[in-house]
């Protein structure tokens, strides 16, 4: 017994297990560092082509400062973790997805099914809940190495054009964990934004360098006009984020809205919180047949359900706080006398409100036809009237939309 | 050496709050849906119940440790049966413990981590609190308190303005009967204040104020709910592929400011709570150990802890289903046990043995009365 207590007496324990640290320690600093071992994905473009997935990874390649850039590795598979395995092996390093915070799906895996990907993804390589998903046009090699061309030459990554343009705040939104949210709820929907390659400038598109389409299990791109082992073709194309948004249904897509669409869709975003909307023909004690464009500096939206008798109702109450932000008008006048509050006049605020009633019914219209619920119908009335909604989906089952009476008001306030 | 009675309310709220914030609400929601937050609640009150019922029997009862209590109230055989099933219960909260904190801190911190390098400076740490004793531990968690305590609210707080509210309609939908399963089938990460059954005897209550344990069961129980709102909150029916609760609640708004860069200080700092409610269930085990056994050195029993929670990691991995095993409706059982029929057991004894007394007193008193007529 003494020997014992001699042995593992307090001072003894505390030894041991500076000992222990240290024997654990020191080999772990000798070891190489990680991004020696690893690929440090930061962004991974998923599509399927003849029954093949293809993956295409932009890795950090470590640099000091301004010298770091990022490369395009290219792989091809039966699966997701097949194709990235590939390029593991062609590269000898592993490849490493926790840092990856933007996953784009093209367009022909998004028609057959993201879910299997975004599964392997999210519970085998640990991409983070946060990452931002995007749904993108074009080949997967010259989107990835115009992407990585973005990151490298302009600084600018996938998340700063998402969120800049506050007309398009529905991107911050979309990552994955909202996209799984959606998808597990009983109507299991999603939506993403979408990015295009576009081989010629059109409105807000951003230049890239584009590479030529490379081919096999990891080969290697890098991008930008450092130079080493290019395949990059210098070529001109552009990135083309114009609002565009897909809607998913169990995991395909389903179908798309156009940017005008989509910002007619932001109404009933509960966080899209602003934006512009614009009105023609505005002619009041300030304005003559003038086009008046309003920023939206707040927006709230309630939903109410209720039951009249075997009668669905469904009430959108829209609040919304706005600023005369430009006018387009043949003739000026003497508004700039005025304060900017003094513009928002009682024919103004009903000509917000007539297009904004209609951009709703736009839409509601749209979610009919196409039997997907994008004003929280189906949440609201599951939420707060499950019994009697239970029933009412007994009865009409898919096609419950057509049979809801929906109404809209919309309450304009000045910002000022 | 004791421990004074804030210490005591603080070792509670420490134990009430650890294990609730790992995979439990991720657990809980695929059985009780979005009614888990209640399931919880109500358990945590049972949990806070007991505690005062342990702590009022402790103050009648101030200078006899647990063992020479039972055997003077339920005798011998009875308290032998009692520190074995309690030994049995603690051997299970540090295997939860363990395998949570391995869980967490080997998948979760980590892309790529020796297993060894986390639990070996772990069970040497455990093992040296718990040589060192309660007053040790206590002082230890009464530093580190706040400041888990304010990580936790920071954690919550920081994802509020992203919770949907509506998450928790409708309520009931598939009646109570989930919630009793739901209630059964997780007890194992409840039954928090037993361990103050081994703490009797060691908690000086001069100048103790009742109000201190109530506020601190009442804070524990509303943190657990916060968070717990937050949680389901934020992930609604996702819940169940969040298994790291306050580590993916942290992160669930993730972006690059300075102040993001905090949750995982936070996160590593409820690790240390983690890791001393271990050394709180091992010192508990340490002692109904020796009890059940009448083993009176206390390195052995240590080293053996010590050896059972490396065995359990190593081995155990490889052989032992964990998750099915804290299901099991045996564990259910025991700890249903130990947090309901034990107290009555206590209290009886305690009862009977005070009338006991009260007899006797009257015997004596009335004999002297007679010696003095």
């Amino acid at each position: 017994m003494k020997v014992l207590k001699s042995l593992f007496s307090p001072r003894k324990l505390l030894i041991y297990l500076c000992i222990i640290i240290f024997i654990f320690t020191v080999p772990q600093i000798t070891h190489p560092s990680m991004s020696e071992r690893e690929a440090i994905v930061t962004m991974l473009c998923v599509d399927s082509k003849d029954d093949k997935i293809q993956i295409a990874a932009i890795a950090l390649a470590p640099g000091s400062g301004k010298d770091a850039s990022y490369k395009v590795y290219l792989g091809e598979g039966s699966t997701v973790g097949e194709a990235s395995n590939s390029i593991g092996v062609a590269l000898g390093k592993a490849m490493g997805y926790a840092q990856c915070d933007v996953v784009a799906f093209g367009e022909e895996i998004s028609k057959n099914s993201i879910m299997a990907p975004l599964d392997y993804l999210t519970r085998t390589r640990k991409v983070s809940g946060t990452a931002i998903i995007i749904n993108f046009e074009g080949e997967i090699d010259k989107f990835a190495q115009g992407i990585a061309s973005l990151y490298t030459d302009k600084k600018l990554h996938i998340e700063d054009i998402l969120t800049y343009d506050k007309r398009f705040i529905i991107s911050k939104e979309c990552n994955i964990n909202s996209f799984y949210r959606g998808y597990y709820s009983d109507i299991a929907q999603g939506m993403m934004p979408k990015l295009s390659l576009e081989t010629e400038s059109t409105g807000n598109a951003i230049e890239v360098q584009a590479g030529d389409s490379g081919s096999g299990g990891g080969s290697e791109g890098e991008s930008g006009s450092g130079g080493g082992n290019l395949q990059s073709s210098g070529q001109k194309q552009y990135i083309l984020n114009d609002g565009t948004t897909c809607i998913f249904k169990n995991g395909k897509k389903v179908y798309e809205f156009s940017p005008a669409e989509a910002n007619k869709l932001r109404l009933f975003l509960v966080r899209s919180q602003s934006g512009i909307i614009t009105v023609d023909n505005v002619t009041d004690s300030t304005f003559s047949n003038a086009t008046v464009v309003l920023n939206l500096t707040k927006k709230d939206v309630q939903f109410n359900a209720k039951f009249e008798g075997d009668k669905a109702k469904f009430k959108i109450v829209i609040d919304l706080d706005v600023i005369v932000d430009e006018v387009k008008e043949d003739e000026p006048n003497d508004r700039f006398l005025k304060r900017n509050k003094e513009f928002l006049s009682e024919e103004l605020i009903n000509k917000i409100k007539e297009k904004t009633i209609s951009d709703c019914f736009d839409i509601i219209s749209t979610c009919r036809e196409q039997k997907f619920d994008l004003m929280q119908t189906y949440e609201t009335f599951y939420r707060y009237k499950h019994k009697q909604f239970k029933e009412f989906l007994n009865k009409y089952g898919d096609d419950y939309l057509n049979h809801i009476d929906f109404s809209v008001e919309v309450k304009v306030n000045s910002s000022y | 050496m004791k421990i004074n009675y804030r210490q005591l309310s603080i070792m509670v709220f420490l134990s009430f709050i650890s294990l609730k914030f790992l995979a439990l609400p991720s657990v809980m929601y695929i059985t009780s849906g979005n009614m888990s937050w209640l399931v919880a609640l109500v358990l945590m009150i049972i949990d806070g119940l007991y505690a005062f019922m342990l702590v009022g029997l402790m103050k009648k009862c101030k200078d006899k440790n647990i063992n020479e209590f039972l055997i003077n109230t339920v005798g011998v055989v009875l308290a032998k049966i009692i520190f074995i099933l309690l030994s049995a219960q603690f051997i299970i909260q540090i295997i939860n413990l363990t395998k949570g904190l391995e869980f967490f801190v080997v998948e979760n911190f980590y892309d790529d981590f020796n297993w060894l390098i986390y639990v070996l400076p772990l069970i040497i740490l455990t093992g040296f609190m718990m040589y060192k004793g309660i007053r040790n531990i206590a002082r230890v968690e009464e530093m580190f308190c706040w400041a888990i305590t304010i990580g936790c609210i920071y954690i919550a707080l920081k994802c509020i303005t992203c919770t949907d509210p509506r998450a928790f309609l409708p309520m009931f939908k598939d009646g109570v009967a989930p919630l009793f399963h739901s209630a059964f089938k997780h007890y194992s990460w409840f039954g928090s204040a037993t361990f103050l059954i081994m703490l009797f005897g060691k908690v000086d209550f001069t100048n103790a104020k009742k109000s201190v344990l109530i506020k601190y069961v009442v804070f524990a129980i509303l943190l657990v709910q916060f968070l717990y709102f937050v949680f389901y909150g934020l992930f609604d029916t996702t819940s169940p592929t969040h298994n790291f609760c306050l580590s993916d609640v942290s992160q669930f708004s993730s972006n690059e400011s300075i102040i993001d860069e905090l949750s995982w200080l936070v996160v590593s700092l409820w690790v240390i709570a983690q890791a001393l409610q271990l050394a709180v269930y091992g010192y508990c085990l340490v002692l109904s150990v020796m009890f059940a056994f009448n083993i009176k050195a206390k390195i052995p029993v240590i080293i053996a802890i010590d050896l059972l929670m490396f065995s359990l990691g190593y081995i155990g991995e490889k052989t032992v289903n964990f998750e099915q095993f804290f299901f099991n409706p045996a564990v259910s059982a025991l700890f249903i046990f130990n947090e309901f029929v034990i107290p009555f057991i206590l209290l009886i004894g305690y009862g009977v043995k005070r009338k006991k007394d009260r007899r006797k007193a009257k015997v004596v008193e009335d004999e002297s009365i007679k010696i003095v007529v």
